[in-house]
């Protein structure tokens, strides 16, 4: 009983200092972020992804998949950054958009803190002292809240890493890990984007640094098994980049701008003052981090080779040697320009690991009341430290957002043009308060695989009003003469519609000759139509009805690859449950 | 003697300098002006954001033809709004829209009494006579000018008319103009002009808004050499409690945790609008 006591007051103690964190998050928990007039403006897409879901699960009683609103409806789900299939977005159903973000992001702080924890004292061997330090330095260092406030959204679920990492090193020696390792990979996976080829980078270069290939394999088998999990999104993800794939139009040098020197790093990890990626986990922890690197190399290899790495690749083209370069190559870490923000989660990460080690040296101080009292200084100390420059991010704005007033109109698009391209300040808050009247706006914020145009027919066009000479931010709402309708015949026959729902659109149709029914849509191979045949018409979503109908035609996105996803990702789970139950008898 | 020579020289040279001075000013006040509109003047100009990435869109004003309504003469002015397409390899500029509105001459005189006036509504085809548009490559289809433009409430009915890209507002009434003539290097070449400019006051409010528009009169139509909006607040460099108030002394310790610590209105659209090129060609095939 004494034992339990002994390692239950330690986790009690962090998960205090935790929630002391993110109490400003639940204090306020209603007041936003965005201000206005003011704008935190990345905040609009995540209330726009949270709106969109509420939309689709409670209105239309649908599972999340299209979303007819964004870039001229677009399979949401396979996103690789969306929110939908991440379980805490489950908030955003029963919770307003500024609710469920908060919500959901103290859970994975929760959760990451415990990670960290169950990393540093039961896989690690660290002491209570070394493994609150480590989560603390961790949880509550400036990339996470930065990017929270930032909202960037990937990030949020990355809090897990330290729980895949203790799963990954216990697999090991017990098999039992690899299925729970490849479960943590498959959660990371579903919502962490661009941040999972680094996520399997150096989860891949800490196995190679075991020198054991048995371990590799394992590792293997993990990601394998990941992929299986993951494979009702995955699927839908690849399927997606496969029908819009695009070239990315930045060079190698473009990165410089963002990339890490050796100074900036340091400055962003000391200075509270952040420009660019905050990372701010103080001095001490940063001191301790090389003074632990110096002294413990041995037994710390791994962890110190991979920040080194991580370091290194962070500097980008900003390195004598750009290692980087080598990677751009390839898929997926093209797409990285940022690199000191994606390579800032294993930079941190691994100095997290490395600073708890430090307190296995204050353990061997032989009276034991000073090397506690000294433990407890320097994790007190942090903790204030970081609770008073990073807390900061929680704070909100005194507001909350408008509510939304009048009746839903017929569904239509709108086209931004001549905006600064990749300019969110204008199209994210837009794209929200668009969406909330049902109205879709056909450039929203793109990932930079996809393709970037669509032949969507906007309704309407906006103009930025400096267009003609006048010094003015205000946008011009145009209508746009070519405009023809959401739906229409290439042959006038006639249509009316029934319902016309983000997944699901019905129609009746009375053609006397073969025509072509239209659908100011983007063509999916995912529609399904209950009459004629679903077609690719110049890049909208089309049917065909080869001879003369007078009926109801029911069009439904469900694409056959995402059933078959989910065939296969609850076969994994099963046979691995089935495996581990065996496995414990 | 040699004291008087001195003298008559420093006087003579006193002269020069005034009367240099006098050529001078009055050449300012000559550059205030505009250049006559004739059918086949054209500007054309680049759009670049503050932040670095510009945004390298292109607009291009040219005056076509001229045609008579009513015995008055008027001129079809076309816009044509570009944005820049960028590969790996080169920029190509795809056209989006097309104005083509009949407008009467903006006069010297009457820029000279109010160029806020002017600079207020650009080109901004809402008050002309009669109005063509072009989307992509499509056909030209003539509208209405009023009913054209009373869409407006599409946006004004969200709350996206709370945020400050719709109510960032520039008062006109504070335009200044610099009484001395500034070299301003564009594109298009090295110009001397008047800086007219607005100032963004922060103490007012926060969609407040400013600009700096620098004119020739060696450039046709309006004569704009270069434009710089809008002069916002500085980001994460005003306190929230010098914005509100809400913070109060003995609380501000406890409030840090509970008040936003770093407020400022981030403005990735604030732009800079330059002149490329300029000139005279013959286009009234239009």
């Amino acid at each position: 009983m004494k034992i339990k006591i002994k390692k239950i007051v330690p986790i009690i103690i962090m998960l205090f200092m935790i929630i002391a964190y993110i109490s400003p998050l639940l204090v306020n928990l209603n007041k936003s972020f965005t201000l206005f007039p003011k704008n935190i403006v990345q905040y609009y897409m995540t209330y726009f992804e949270c709106f969109s879901l509420r939309n689709a699960v409670i209105a239309n009683h649908q599972f999340p998949l299209w979303v007819s609103g964004y870039d001229g409806g677009i399979n949401f789900f396979a996103f690789p950054s969306t929110i939908y299939a991440d379980p805490t977005s489950i908030f955003a159903l029963f919770f307003n958009e500024i609710v469920s973000d908060k919500l959901a992001w103290a859970v994975f702080y929760i959760l990451g803190a415990l990670s960290m924890y169950y990393l540093c004292f039961c896989v690690l061997r660290y002491n209570w002292a070394g493994s609150i330090f480590s989560s603390i330095v961790y949880t509550m260092g400036g990339y996470f809240s930065h990017l929270q406030e930032e909202s960037f959204i990937p990030v949020r679920v990355t809090l897990l890493l330290p729980l895949f990492f203790a799963f990954l090193i216990k697999a090991k020696a017990n098999r039992v890990f690899l299925f729970f390792a490849a479960f943590v990979l498959a959660f990371i996976s579903l919502e962490s984007a661009l941040l999972l080829p680094v996520i399997v980078l150096f989860t891949a270069l800490f196995v190679i640094c075991q020198k054991d290939f048995r371990f590799f394999v394992i590792y293997i088998c993990i990601c394998l098994m990941a992929f299986l999990y993951s494979f009702f999104k995955t699927i839908l993800t690849l399927d997606m980049f496969w029908q819009n794939v695009q070239i990315i139009n930045k060079t190698h040098e473009y990165i410089i701008k963002d990339a890490n020197t050796i100074g900036t790093l340091l400055y962003r990890l000391i200075f509270p003052e952040n420009f660019g990626v905050g990372m701010y986990v103080g001095i001490v922890p940063v001191l301790i981090c090389i003074v632990v690197c110096f002294i413990n190399f041995k037994t710390m290899f791994n962890f110190v080779v991979c920040l080194i790495i991580a370091v290194w690749l962070s500097l980008g083209p900003n390195s004598l040697f750009d290692l980087n370069r080598a990677l751009w190559q390839m898929p997926l870490f093209g797409g990285m320009h940022e690199v000191a923000k994606y390579y800032g989660l294993v930079i941190v990460f691994f100095m997290s690991v490395i600073c708890g080690g430090f307190f296995s040296f204050i353990e061997k101080i032989r009276n034991r009341f000073l090397a506690d009292c000294l433990s407890c200084a320097l994790i007190g100390f942090v903790f204030l430290n970081l609770l008073w420059f990073n807390v900061g991010y929680f704070n909100v704005f005194n507001t909350t957002l408008p509510e939304e007033k009048g009746v839903a109109r017929d569904f239509y698009n709108i086209l931004a043009i001549n905006l600064h391209p990749g300019d969110e300040s204008v199209t994210a808050p837009l794209s929200y308060f668009l969406a909330r009247k049902n109205i879709g706006l056909l450039n929203m914020h793109q990932h930079p695989y996809l393709r970037k145009s669509s032949n969507v027919v906007p309704k309407y066009i906006l103009l930025p009003k400096y267009a003609f000479l006048v010094p003015s931010t205000r946008l011009v709402v145009l209508p746009n003469p070519e405009y023809k309708g959401e739906f229409f015949f290439l042959n006038k026959s006639l249509v009316s519609k029934v319902r016309f729902r983000p997944g699901e659109l019905i129609f009746d149709v009375r053609s006397l000759k073969p025509d072509i029914l239209i659908i100011n849509q983007n063509f999916d191979r995912g529609w399904k139509a209950t009459a004629g045949k679903v077609e690719n018409h110049l890049g909208l979503l089309s049917v065909r009805f080869d001879r003369p109908l007078d009926s109801r035609v029911r069009l439904t996105f469900l694409p056959g690859n995402f059933i078959i996803g989910i065939l296969i990702s609850l076969l994994a789970v099963i046979l691995s449950l089935v495996y581990l139950k065996k496995k414990r008898k | 003697m040699k004291f008087s020579k001195v003298k008559n020289q420093t006087i003579i040279l006193s002269l020069i300098s005034i009367l240099f001075i006098f050529v001078f000013q009055a050449k300012a006040e000559q550059t205030y002006s505009l250049m006559p509109w004739q059918v086949g003047q054209f500007v054309e100009y680049q759009v670049i954001s503050f932040e670095g990435e510009g945004a390298d869109n292109r607009y291009r004003i040219a005056l076509v033809a001229k045609e008579r309504v009513q015995g008055k003469e008027y001129f079809w002015l076309r816009i044509d709004i570009f944005s820049s397409v960028k590969d790996l390899r080169e920029t190509k500029l795809k056209k989006n829209i097309t104005f083509l509105c009949l407008l009467p001459e903006v006069r010297s005189c009457e820029f000279e009494n109010n160029p806020a006036a002017f600079f207020k509504n650009g080109f901004f085809p809402s008050s002309a006579v009669k109005l063509k548009v072009q989307l992509f490559d499509g056909e030209f289809t003539e509208v209405d000018c009023r009913e054209y433009f009373s869409y407006q409430s599409i946006i004004e009915d969200t709350p996206y008319s709370l945020t400050p890209d719709y109510l960032g507002n520039i008062d006109f009434t504070r335009m200044h103009v610099l009484d001395r003539m500034e070299q301003i290097l564009v594109p298009a070449g090295s110009f001397f002009c008047k800086h007219f400019y607005v100032k963004t006051d922060i103490s007012r409010s926060y969609t407040d808004e400013g600009f700096d528009l620098w004119q020739s009169s060696a450039v046709p139509l309006l004569g704009v050499v270069k434009v710089e909006f809008s002069k916002t607040l500085f980001w994460e460099k005003w306190s929230y409690k010098y914005e509100t108030g809400q913070i109060r002394s003995g609380k501000e310790i406890l409030s840090r945790f509970f008040t936003k610590r770093v407020p400022g209105r981030r403005r990735e659209d604030t732009c800079i609008i330059k002149l490329v090129n300029y000139g005279l060609v013959n286009e009234n095939k239009n």
